[in-house]
C-alpha cells in the first residue's frame, strides 16, 4: 500500500465511505497526511464521493439513518431531546429542523443556521394560508420552496431574502404497480394527458401477500419503494436507479407502515459557508443544545461532529 | 482471414501469444503495436503470473467484431459477475500487482475493478490494525496518536 503511486492510492481512497477513510488515517503517518494535508484530496474525494440515502421518520425523530450500500444501514446522527426533521438535501448539505432551521455539512462538520429567517419573514406569513398542508419546504440552489394549493410554488432566496412566486408547473407523476410491472405516468402540462413515461419490471414482488407497498421518494433519477410482506416482521426499502435501469441498494426498515419515512439522496461534499461567525456562548437554548451535540470537547454524546456556526445578524 | 497475433514477454522471459484485439485493450500495447509491428513486446516489470491473469481478463472483455457482428462476448450483467469472481480469487499481494499492471498497461476497466476490490477489502476491516495487517502497512503511530485521530473524527457506528 505504501509503495503505491499517489494517484492509485487516491483511486482507492475515493471509493471509501467516511468511516473507512478515518480507519485509513489511523494506519500510518504518510496516509494520514495525504488525506488531511493535501487540499486536492478533499476536492477529489467529494467529487467522487459515493451516493447514499438518508432517511428519517416524517413525524420527526431523534435519529437520522443512513443507507450507504446494499443493506448497510447505520445511524447517521442522533439528536437527543428534540425532534428533528430533514427538510432537504443538496450538495452535501442537509437542511435540518430541530427547533430552529440549520444547514449542516456532515462531511466538513460545518453548518450555519436559518433561525433568523423565520422569526421575521413576512413573505412567509403572507402566503401561509395557501400553503399545502403536510408538505415540507424543499431546499434547492440556495432557495427554499413551498408548494401552494394551486400547484404554484413560493421560492424564498436565503441570500437575498427575496421571495417570488413560481406559477403552477402541472407536472404530476403517478407511480402505480401491478403484479409484474411498475408504471410511471407523467401528466403533460400542455395536453393534460397522462403519458406512460416508464415501465419497470417489478422483480421484487414475491408470491407472498404484501401488507403494504408504497413509493417513498422519487426525483426522476431514483425511486425508493418500501414494502412489507404479511408474514415478515420488518419492511424493506428498495432503490431503483432510473438511469441505469436497475434495482440497487435496499435496507430493512424496522418500523410499522403507519410511520412515514422521509428519504433523501445524500452525496458528501466538501464546502464551507462564508460570512458566518462562530458562536462561543449562545443564549438560545435550542442552539446551545445543538452546540453541545456537536462540540466533542464536551462529549455528551458520541455523535458525528456537526459544528454550527452562528447567526448572521 | 486469420486473426493477427502478437507476442508479449514477461519479466521471466516467458512468451505469451495473444490475439491483437485482446491485447489492444491495453492502450499502451495498442500504441506499441502500431509503432513496432511484428515485434515481441517485452513487459519487463510484469511477472508471468500477473501477465497471465491480465490476459485472462482481456480475453473475457474483448468485444468481438468479425466484420458483421457487433455482439460483445458476454452480456454486461454476466461480465460484472465474472469480474467479481475474478478479483475474489486473487490474494491480496497479487491483487496489488494486478492493480499496478492495469495502471502500467493502461486498461481502465481492470484498474477500476481492482481498485474497487481493494476499497471493499478496506471497508470490510474492523479497525486500523486489521487494515495494516491485510495490506502490510507499517505502523508509525503511537496508541495515543491513533486515539487522537479517532476523537477528531467521531462517527456513529
Amino acid at each position: 500500500m505504501n509503495s503505491l503511486p499517489m494517484h492509485l492510492l487516491d483511486k482507492i481512497l475515493f471509493r471509501l465511505d467516511l468511516k473507512s477513510l478515518v480507519m485509513m488515517q489511523c494506519t500510518s503517518r504518510s496516509i494520514k497526511s495525504h488525506i488531511l494535508d493535501d487540499p486536492s484530496f478533499e476536492i477529489g474525494y467529494s467529487s467522487r464521493a459515493r451516493l447514499s440515502f438518508i432517511y428519517i421518520f416524517s413525524k420527526g425523530a431523534h435519529f437520522l439513518y443512513q443507507c450507504e450500500s446494499m443493506s448497510h444501514v447505520k445511524t447517521f446522527a442522533s439528536i437527543p431531546g428534540v425532534r428533528s426533521y430533514i427538510l432537504g438535501s443538496c450538495s452535501g448539505h442537509l437542511l435540518l429542523y430541530t427547533s430552529g432551521l440549520y444547514v449542516v455539512n456532515p462531511l466538513t462538520k460545518s453548518g450555519g443556521n436559518f433561525v433568523e429567517i423565520f422569526s421575521n419573514n413576512h413573505h412567509h406569513h403572507q402566503f401561509k394560508s395557501e400553503l399545502t398542508k403536510r408538505m415540507k419546504p424543499v431546499y434547492f440552489e440556495g432557495t427554499l420552496h413551498w408548494l401552494r394549493n394551486d400547484g404554484s410554488i413560493i421560492a424564498f432566496n436565503i441570500e437575498t431574502e427575496q421571495a417570488r412566486l413560481i406559477p403552477s408547473i402541472n407536472r404530476l407523476t403517478l407511480i402505480s404497480r401491478d403484479q409484474n410491472t411498475i408504471s410511471v405516468h407523467t401528466l403533460m402540462g400542455d395536453t393534460s394527458k397522462w403519458v406512460l413515461a416508464r415501465q419497470i419490471e417489478n422483480v421484487l414482488i414475491t408470491d407472498s401477500e404484501l401488507e403494504y407497498w408504497n413509493v417513498v421518494a422519487y426525483d426522476g433519477k431514483h425511486m425508493v419503494v418500501r414494502d412489507k410482506e404479511k408474514d415478515s416482521s420488518i419492511g424493506v426499502a428498495h432503490v431503483y436507479n432510473m438511469e441505469d435501469n436497475r434495482w440497487g441498494a435496499w435496507w430493512p426498515t424496522a418500523c410499522q407502515a403507519k410511520y412515514n419515512l422521509d428519504v433523501f439522496r445524500f452525496t458528501p461534499f466538501f464546502s464551507f459557508f462564508e460570512h458566518t461567525e462562530l458562536v462561543e456562548d449562545s443564549t438560545n437554548e435550542h442552539l446551545a443544545r445543538i452546540m453541545r451535540l456537536i462540540d466533542t470537547t464536551k462529549r455528551t454524546n458520541p455523535v458525528f461532529r456537526l459544528m454550527a456556526l452562528g447567526y448572521d445578524k | 482471414m486469420s486473426k493477427k497475433m502478437i507476442v508479449l514477454k514477461s519479466s521471466e522471459g516467458v512468451s505469451f501469444v495473444v490475439e491483437e484485439a485482446v491485447a489492444r485493450q491495453s492502450k499502451i500495447i495498442s500504441f506499441l503495436v502500431e509503432e513496432f509491428p511484428d515485434r515481441e513486446l517485452p513487459l519487463t516489470n510484469m511477472t508471468s503470473e500477473i501477465l497471465r491473469k491480465t490476459i485472462e481478463y482481456c480475453k473475457k472483455h474483448v468485444v468481438e467484431d468479425d466484420g458483421g457482428g457487433d455482439s460483445s462476448s458476454s452480456s454486461s450483467g454476466d461480465l460484472k459477475e465474472w469480474d467479481v469472481k475474478f478479483v475474489a480469487e486473487i490474494d491480496q499481494p497479487r491483487l496489488m500487482d494486478l492493480l499496478m499492471a492495469a495502471n502500467y498497461l493502461d486498461i481502465p476497466s481492470l484498474l477500476d475493478v481492482t481498485c474497487q476490490k481493494v476499497a471493499d477489502t478496506i471497508a470490510a476491516c474492523n479497525d486500523e490494525k486489521e487494515i495494516r495487517a491485510t495490506f502490510n502497512i507499517e505502523n508509525d503511530f503511537t496508541e495515543e496518536e491513533v486515539e487522537a485521530i479517532r476523537m477528531e473524527n467521531q462517527y456513529p457506528i
